[in-house]
C-alpha cells in the first residue's frame, strides 16, 4: 500500500510540475500518446509535449489527422517530411512570455539524438547531437495552438524507444 | 528547420558568389567550375542565358550553349553568339511523329522560311562584343551581320538553314499539326534538354560540309531528338498517369465509404456503442497481429505507418465510446426523434456521427472527392469496417476497392492473412517489381512515398549515379542497399547547378544534411526565373497539389539568381514510353519485362 502511495505521489507530482511548468518533461512513457481532438490544455508547454510526444511515436511523420492539426496548430497542411531525426530523449523545457504579449509564449525542446533516418531502418549520423526546437505558441480562441516553425518548417523527430522501426535492426 | 537552414543557404550563397566571382573575373556570379563554358554574352532582351556547353549540329558540329528567348523557347548558340536552330519540345510520341513529318515536307520545299527572312530584317540591336567576327555560321547560309540583329526566336517561327536536313530539329512551325502545337506549347517553357551526345564525344567530326558530316549530324540530331522526346513522353504520361490515378483512388475510396456506412446507417446510438465497443476489441486484435507478427508482406515503413493508422483508429473510437458516454449522462442524446437524425440518415451522411459530439470526431458527412483519401477518411472506414459484426464485415470486404489482403507470419508461425483498409496504392516491399512509371507514381503521394523510396534512397540514387558510390555516411541494410543499387539504373541524374535543367516529369528533390526532404515532380520549368511548376503531395487534402516553387531565394530583380543548396533533379529513363526503347530494357529477362522491368 505505501509503495502504491508513493507511486501515485510521484506521478501526481509529474503531472503537477509538467502542468505549472517548474520543471521540465522527460519522454519516459512507452506507450504512445493517446489522440486528442479537443485542445483543452491551459499552458503553452503542455501543447508542446502533446506534440512532442505523438512526435516520438511517429505520428507526425505518418500524418497528423486534420482534427489534431487544427485543434493544437494553426498549421495550413501537416508536416509530410518521410524521413526525421532519431533522438534518444527530449525536454520540454517551461514556456516563456514572448513580450509584453500574454497571448504569446515560446517553448524549447531540447533533444539529445542518434541519427537521421527513415523508417526502412536506414541511418546516417546527425549534424550534431544536440537539436533544440523553440516553438512559438499563440492563444486563439483561448487555446494554446503552436505558430511557428510552420509545418512545412519542422521535422519530425522520433525517441527510438517508442518508435522502433527507425531502428535498423528492425 | 528552416529557421537554422535560411542562415546556411546565406552562408553558400555567399560561398558561391564569391567562387564565381573568382571564375568570371568580377562579372555577376554564374555557376561556373572547371571544365565548364562560362556564361555567354546574350544579346536576346538581355535574359540570363544558360552556362552548359552542349553539342548541337547542322552541317557541322559546334558546342553550343543551349539558350531561351523571352518565351521559354529554346535556341542554341554558340561561342561567337551565333545562333543555330530552335527547337521545341513534343508531348508524345504521336506528336513527334507528325512534327517529323511536318519538318519533312518543309525540307522538299527547299527554301527558306519567309518567316526566317523577316526576323533577320526586323531583329533588334545587338550588345554582341564579338559582332561582326567570322564564323562558321557563314557557311550555313547566315552571316554575321545577320546573326547580330538576330532577334530573339519566336515560336511561331522556324529559323533553320534551307538547305540542310533538319529532321532532328522538329519546330512547331505553321505547318505542325495543331496536335503538336499545343502539346508543344506546355513543353516549350520545359525543354531544356541537354543531353551529352555519346557519338559527338567520341567520334571527331567529319569536315563541315562534307557529305558524311551531313550524314553524321542528322543521325546524330536524331538520336537527340528521339531521346528528348522520350524524356519529354516519360514526364508527360507520369504525370497524367499520377493525376488519373488520384482521381481513381478518390473515387475508389468515396465507394468505399459508402459500402461501409450503409449497413451503420439503421443503427441506433445505443447499437452504434455496441458497435464501436466491438470495433475497439477488433482494433486492439490487429494492432497486436500486426505489431506482433514475425513477418508481413509490408514492408518496415508501411508496417509503421500503418500501425500509426491503426492506432489512431483505436484511438478515434475511445473517444468515440467516452463521448457517447458523456452524452448519455448529461442526456444530451440526440433520440429517435431528434431533428438530426434525418442529417445522419441521408447519403451523404456520416453514420459514426449520430451525436453531435461524435461528428467532432468522425465529421458530420462522409468525406468526398480529395477529402476522401485523407488519413482523417481512411481511419473512418478502419472504425466503419471493425464496427460490423463479422457476417456483415464477411459480405462487405468483397465490395471494397481500397483493401489489401495482408499476409502475416504469427510468432509461433502461423501464417494468416488480415484485411487492411489503404489509401490507394498497391502494398508490396521493395522486391516487388514495378515498372518505372509506377515506380515514381507511388513516389507521388506524400504516404506511398514514405513505403517506398524516401529522399534519402532518392539522393543516394544521385550521389551514386554521379561517383558510383552510396553517400558516405548513411548506413542501408544490406537488401535495401542492394534495391536502391537496383533502381538507380532506371534514372538519370542532371545538375541543376551545372546548367542541366530539368524538364517535365523530373523528380525534383530537395534534401539537405536535415530530414526535411522534400520530392516533386516537374510539370515545367522556367530558367530565367529558376522557377518551377511541380505537383507534389497535399497531405491534408489527400491529393496531389499543382504549385509553384522557387528554386533561388535571390531577389527575383537579379539578374543572376543561385539555386538554394539540396537541390538534385533525377529523370526517369524513356525505357517504357511508346517513343523509345532503351536497349537496357530490352535485354531484360521477359519475365522482368512483363513486371515492367524496372528493377
Amino acid at each position: 500500500v505505501i509503495t502504491r502511495r508513493l507511486l501515485t505521489l510521484a506521478m501526481t507530482c509529474a503531472v503537477l510540475a509538467a502542468a505549472v511548468g517548474g520543471s521540465s518533461v522527460q519522454s519516459s512513457v512507452l506507450q504512445h500518446e493517446r489522440l486528442r481532438i479537443r485542445n483543452t490544455f491551459k499552458t503553452p508547454e503542455e501543447v508542446v509535449s502533446y506534440y512532442c510526444a505523438r512526435d516520438a511515436s511517429g505520428f507526425v511523420w505518418s500524418g497528423l489527422l486534420d482534427a489534431e492539426r487544427t485543434a493544437f496548430t494553426s498549421w495550413e497542411d501537416a508536416p509530410q517530411v518521410d524521413s526525421f531525426y532519431i533522438a534518444k530523449t527530449y525536454e520540454v523545457h517551461p514556456s516563456e512570455k514572448v513580450g509584453h504579449d500574454v497571448n504569446h509564449a515560446a517553448v524549447q525542446v531540447r533533444y539529445e539524438l542518434n541519427g537521421i533516418g527513415d523508417a526502412h531502418g536506414t541511418r546516417s549520423p546527425p549534424p550534431q547531437p544536440d537539436y533544440s526546437v523553440t516553438f512559438d505558441l499563440q492563444k486563439i480562441n483561448g487555446a494554446w495552438k503552436i505558430v511557428k516553425p510552420d509545418y512545412a518548417q519542422i521535422s519530425p523527430v522520433v525517441v527510438e524507444a517508442k518508435f522502433p522501426y527507425a531502428s535498423p535492426s528492425q | 528547420m528552416k529557421k537554422r537552414l535560411l542562415p546556411r543557404q546565406a552562408d553558400l550563397a555567399l560561398l558561391l558568389s564569391i567562387t564565381a566571382l573568382i571564375c568570371t573575373g568580377g562579372e555577376r556570379p554564374s555557376p561556373c567550375s572547371a571544365g565548364m563554358e562560362a556564361r555567354y554574352p546574350t544579346h536576346l532582351g538581355g535574359k540570363s542565358s544558360i552556362g552548359r556547353a552542349e553539342v548541337s549540329s547542322l552541317d557541322f558540329t559546334a558546342i553550343c550553349v543551349k539558350q531561351f528567348d523571352n518565351d521559354g523557347n529554346s535556341y542554341y548558340q554558340d561561342s561567337d553568339n551565333k545562333i543555330y536552330a530552335i527547337t521545341s519540345l513534343t508531348k508524345s510520341a504521336e506528336d513527334a511523329k507528325a512534327q517529323v513529318a511536318a519538318q519533312t515536307a518543309r525540307e522538299n520545299a527547299d527554301s527558306l522560311p519567309p518567316s526566317t527572312a523577316r526576323l533577320v530584317a526586323t531583329g533588334t540591336p545587338s550588345t554582341n562584343p564579338r559582332a561582326g567576327q567570322h564564323s562558321a555560321c557563314s557557311s550555313i547560309g547566315i552571316s554575321d551581320a545577320d546573326i547580330d540583329t538576330f532577334p530573339a526566336p519566336r515560336k511561331e517561327t522556324a529559323s533553320r538553314p534551307d538547305n540542310l536536313p533538319t529532321r532532328a530539329l522538329a519546330s512547331a512551325g505553321s505547318e505542325a499539326p495543331k496536335s503538336a502545337q499545343g502539346a508543344s506549347a506546355r513543353a516549350a517553357s520545359s525543354n531544356s534538354t541537354e543531353r551529352p551526345d555519346p557519338i559527338l564525344s567520341s567520334n571527331p567530326p567529319s569536315p563541315p560540309g562534307s557529305t558524311l558530316s551531313q550524314v553524321n549530324s542528322n543521325t546524330t540530331s536524331t538520336i537527340n531528338l528521339a531521346s528528348d522526346l522520350g524524356d519529354i513522353a516519360t514526364g508527360n504520361e507520369l504525370i497524367e498517369a499520377a493525376k488519373q490515378s488520384r482521381l481513381t483512388i478518390q473515387r475508389s475510396a468515396e465507394s468505399d465509404n459508402q459500402t461501409l456506412a450503409e449497413p451503420l446507417r439503421k443503427l441506433s446510438v445505443d447499437e452504434l456503442q455496441s458497435a464501436l465497443a466491438q470495433a475497439k476489441t477488433k482494433i486492439n486484435q490487429d494492432v497486436d497481429v500486426i505489431s506482433g507478427a514475425s513477418s508481413t508482406s509490408l514492408e518496415s515503413s508501411d508496417r509503421a505507418r500503418f500501425l500509426n493508422y491503426i492506432r489512431n483508429a483505436q484511438d478515434k473510437v475511445d473517444l468515440a465510446l467516452d463521448a457517447i458516454h458523456d452524452d448519455k449522462s448529461r442526456e444530451n442524446q440526440l433520440g429517435a426523434n431528434s431533428p438530426f437524425t434525418g442529417v445522419f440518415g441521408m447519403k451523404d451522411g456520416n453514420p459514426l456521427a449520430k451525436l453531435a459530439s461524435l461528428a467532432d470526431i468522425f465529421g458530420s458527412k462522409l468525406p468526398t472527392s480529395a477529402a476522401a483519401t485523407t488519413q482523417d477518411s481512411l481511419t473512418n472506414r478502419m472504425v466503419m469496417l471493425s464496427a460490423l459484426p463479422p457476417q456483415d464485415r464477411a459480405q462487405v470486404l468483397p465490395h471494397l476497392k481500397l483493401v489489401e489482403r495482408l499476409k502475416l507470419t504469427l510468432p509461433d508461425g502461423t501464417k494468416t492473412e488480415m484485411p487492411l483498409l489503404h489509401n490507394g496504392y498497391v502494398l508490396g516491399g521493395g522486391e516487388t517489381s514495378v515498372d518505372c512509371s509506377s515506380l515514381v507514381s507511388a513516389l507521388l503521394p506524400a504516404d506511398v512515398r514514405k513505403g517506398r523510396l524516401t529522399t534519402i534512397d532518392l539522393k543516394s540514387i544521385a550521389v551514386l549515379l554521379r561517383t558510383g558510390k552510396l553517400p558516405k555516411g548513411v548506413n542501408y541494410k544490406p537488401a535495401r542497399e542492394k534495391m536502391i543499387k537496383e533502381m538507380a539504373w532506371a534514372f538519370i541524374s542532371r545538375d541543376i547547378y551545372h546548367g542541366e535543367n530539368p524538364i517535365t516529369g523530373d523528380l525534383l528533390l530537395y534534401r539537405t544534411e536535415e530530414p526535411d526532404g522534400h520530392v516533386m515532380i516537374v510539370q515545367s520549368y522556367n530558367p530565367f526565373t529558376k522557377r518551377a511548376e511541380i505537383i507534389e503531395a497535399a497531405q491534408s487534402a489527400g491529393t496531389i497539389r499543382e504549385r509553384v516553387v522557387d528554386l533561388s531565394l535571390d531577389p527575383m530583380t537579379w539578374k543572376d539568381r543561385i539555386f538554394i543548396p539540396g537541390l538534385w533533379v533525377l529523370r526517369l529513363k524513356s525505357a517504357s514510353t511508346r517513343a523509345c526503347t532503351y536497349k537496357e530494357h530490352t535485354r531484360l529477362p521477359a519475365s522482368q519485362r512483363k513486371k515492367g522491368g524496372a528493377s
